[in-house]
């Protein structure tokens, strides 16, 4: 699934947008907040939901090829993450709904989570 | 086998080194001095007259320095190290390669004949520059002397600060990018991407400073990383999932869960681990092609 058609969906916000944006492909949907577990079951191209705001989620999403970041409940990324995602080129989103509704809305569009 | 830095000279500073620079001057206080690194994301910076001549390096070594003996409004000039070693433009990147290695300073600065600051090189452009440098490289693999074409032998080394989380990261991702050049399979990518990362965390997490040198051979990449800093009591315990010693403020950001060292295991074919309370950790992984 496109990443702009879930951003349409959700009406999600888009902070930082990479030159890869419209083409970028979203196949599943990781929530977590415990890095370690993220750098262990996080798949490519993977939507990652999140509640770190910090710069070392950057390192993760780009290690682990990851469609993008979102941060759920209004919470806004630290002020060098901001920089460092431009900078990177790393795609960040942010909604003001909880993870667990976020996660509901994207199951709904089909899309799922199963690790292999 | 002939030396790693046979050809290194055909790559000067000028190629790598960053142009535009953050800088102070000597009149301002250690107090702006850290609002500027923090809010530049750098950990130190030259200081310059106004004509642009290097007379000192602030550090953020000197910011806490400052910060401990309550002199965050001290100009500068009184507390920036003098003693200031640069590189010229045209100098090789192994002269500034070896400077790094010999004094583990975070940053040179580039000056020309007059002294005047034209640039910045810190070890991220130096092992970018080694990076560019050894893909030119693949190209002449014929030329190494190895019996086959198909013989690998690359080594990446990166100095680790502890409590650096700015530069975290930095090995897992350029060892990445090695591996994708060559042309490593994903899967094995991926082991060796989580393996670096997570053993990288521990240093920056756990030690005062480390080094982690990777070396890809034909059929496996091997991995170390040797700290100098509190070491591991008792390994057993700390290999259990979920067990850690990280601080709360390194748990807030999602670290610290206690599955680093697991998780290096899970994704290599042989893990060695050796400490010494008090002195440092060894750790030794090999992940087969």
């Amino acid at each position: 699934m496109k990443l702009q058609e879930i951003v349409k969906n959700l009406g999600l916000e888009v902070l930082v947008k990479s030159n890869t944006f419209d083409q970028q492909i979203v196949e599943g949907v990781y929530v977590c907040d415990l890095l370690s577990n993220v750098m262990a079951h996080g798949r490519e191209n993977d939507l990652w939901i999140t509640i770190q705001t910090h710069q070392n989620i950057l390192a993760v999403a780009s290690l682990l090829n990851f469609s993008a970041i979102l941060l759920p409940e209004n919470l806004n990324p630290d002020r060098e993450t901001l920089m460092k995602a431009e900078k990177e080129n790393i795609i960040l989103l942010k909604s003001s709904q909880t993870a667990f509704t976020l996660a509901g809305q994207l199951y709904e569009l089909g899309l799922r989570g199963e690790r292999g | 086998m002939n030396n790693d830095k046979h050809d290194l000279p055909s790559l000067t500073v000028k190629e790598i080194m960053i142009t535009s620079v953050v800088t102070v001057f000597p009149e301002m206080t250690m107090g702006e001095a850290k609002e500027i690194m923090r809010l530049k994301n750098i950990t130190g910076m030259p200081v310059i007259d106004k004509n642009r001549k290097v007379i000192g390096v602030v550090s953020i070594a000197d910011v806490f320095q400052a910060l401990d003996e309550h002199k965050l409004d001290a100009p500068i000039r009184e507390r920036m190290t003098v003693k200031v070693h640069s590189v010229k433009p045209e100098d090789s990147i192994s002269v500034a390669l070896s400077l790094f290695r010999r004094y583990q300073f975070g940053r040179l600065p580039v000056v020309d004949d007059g002294n005047t600051l034209v640039g910045l090189i810190t070890p991220k452009e130096v092992i970018a520059g080694l990076a560019a440098f050894l893909k030119l490289e693949e190209i002449n693999e014929g030329d190494l002397g190895t019996k086959s074409g198909s013989e690998i032998n690359r080594t990446l080394e990166f100095h680790l600060q502890g409590g650096n989380f700015d530069q975290a990261g930095i090995a897992a991702s350029t060892l990445k990018k090695t591996l994708q050049e060559i042309g490593i399979r994903p899967e094995i990518i991926r082991k060796a991407t989580i393996a670096t990362y997570e053993a990288e965390m521990n240093v920056v997490i756990h030690a005062d400073e480390g080094i982690l040198k990777a070396v890809i051979t034909a059929d496996k990449l091997k991995i170390s990383v040797n700290d100098r800093g509190p070491g591991i009591a008792n390994i057993e315990e700390a290999m259990q999932v979920g067990f850690s010693t990280a601080p709360d403020k390194i748990r807030e950001m999602g670290f610290g869960a206690g599955m680093g060292l697991p998780n290096i295991k899970k994704s290599s074919d042989y893990f060695k681990i050796d400490s010494l309370p008090g002195k440092g950790t060894d750790l030794y992984i090999e992940i087969n092609f």
